[in-house]
């Protein structure tokens, strides 16, 4: 036998065969071996291997290992090949298509969330903001003027109230308010 | 009976005697299998239940380019391998705690110094790198074709092939170098 790689009509490549009565021609492999060394020592090293086998499983054995997989397999998923991961070793979900639900839903989720906080504090840190004012473009008009936005909701709120080049019908609330003194003019009597 | 490819649609179907006829069939390779591999039979008996459960879970992924057969050998040995890597994390642990050294360190020499023909062989194929040693058992152990082994490995089969006969020279070189250190039978087959 040569010491590189056989080729595959070469004798020692039939040996494990041989061993195990698989082959027609194994009179001429015998023949062969009588004159090779180096077969006959490939041959001795088979026969360690395939002596190497441990007894075979009792029934006993084979019974006990079938009731350990089929409890395992019915803990994981009952039917074959259901939650497959689809490779062997794979770990075994029981649904992955539940499982990648949850997971988009909580993906989008914290989108929405993360959006949401930034723009509270995108609108936070805006220097003039005042909720109570909520006019956006006017508030941060009426803080450039140095005026408190709270008196001016107040005036404007009277001012409409009371102006009736307005055409604004007065309510019963505005018709309350009418003649009414404002808290400053209260100070000035 | 059912031939190999219907038991393996049917037991995809959810069909449970189909897969108990893959199981009957198959049993013996992959104990086989993970006993040359781990060397134990409660920890094979272990072995070939988890390579079943994979096999059973993983049922739906499992492509008919390969045989059954060659597929659950596969997955028989990566679960052994996994067993032997787990085994020799623990060892090493245990090694940090006590200080002693575990018996299963030992060199390939010291291993088989007690070891009858059949357990030296075993000790030496351990020490082949994976693929060679997965094609040697698959074929001189098992008798699986180079076909059937380049499905189990992943590989094409020349591959399988070269692997083979690499891991096998390495072995006879072994073997016969320990004959001829003293002590030691001349010939591995005049023991038998």
């Amino acid at each position: 036998m040569r010491d590189s790689i056989q080729p595959s009509d070469h004798p020692v490549d039939a040996l494990p065969d041989v061993l195990r009565g698989r082959r027609a021609d194994a009179a001429a492999i015998e023949r062969h071996l009588s004159g090779c060394a180096s077969c006959r020592s490939e041959l001795d090293v088979l026969r360690a291997l395939a002596g190497s086998a441990p007894a075979p499983l009792s029934d006993l054995e084979r019974e006990r290992l079938h009731g350990a997989i089929e409890s395992r397999r019915a803990a994981g998923d009952r039917r074959p090949g259901g939650g497959a991961g689809g490779r062997p070793g794979d770990p075994a979900g029981p649904h992955p298509w539940l499982a990648w639900t949850w997971r988009a839903a909580a993906g989008i989720a914290l989108v929405l969330m993360s959006i949401g906080v930034l723009r509270v504090v995108q609108e936070g840190a805006t220097p003039d903001w005042d909720p109570g004012l909520a006019l956006d473009g006017w508030g941060r008009e009426v803080a450039d003027l140095g005026l408190d936005p709270a008196d001016v909701r107040l005036a404007l709120g009277v001012g409409i109230l009371d102006d009736p080049t307005l055409g604004l019908p007065l309510d019963e609330a505005g018709a309350d308010l009418e003649g009414m003194a404002l808290p400053w003019e209260e100070e000035d009597r | 009976m059912l031939d190999e490819r219907s038991a393996v649609e049917q037991a995809r179907r959810g069909d449970e005697r189909a897969w108990r006829e893959l199981y009957e069939r198959h049993v013996d390779l992959v104990f086989r299998l993970a006993y040359r591999v781990v060397r134990d039979r409660d920890a094979a008996l272990d072995v070939a239940q988890d390579a079943f459960v994979k096999a059973s879970l993983a049922l739906a992924g499992f492509r008919e380019e390969s045989s059954f057969r060659s597929w659950i050998a596969a997955i028989a040995m990566n679960e052994a391998r996994s067993w032997l890597r787990k085994r020799d994390r623990e060892r090493e642990i245990s090694l940090e705690r006590t200080g002693e050294p575990p018996s299963g360190r030992r060199s390939p020499e010291e291993r088989v110094a007690d070891a009858d023909i059949v357990a030296r062989a075993l000790s030496f194929i351990e020490t082949l790198p994976d693929q060679q040693r997965d094609a040697v058992l698959l074929r001189a152990a098992e008798g699986l074709s180079y076909r059937e082994i380049a499905e189990a490995l992943g590989t094409s089969e020349g591959s399988a092939r070269v692997s083979y006969h690499h891991g096998m020279k390495k072995l006879r070189k072994m073997m016969s170098r320990f004959a001829g250190s003293g002590g030691a039978p001349e010939g591995v087959s005049e023991t038998r």
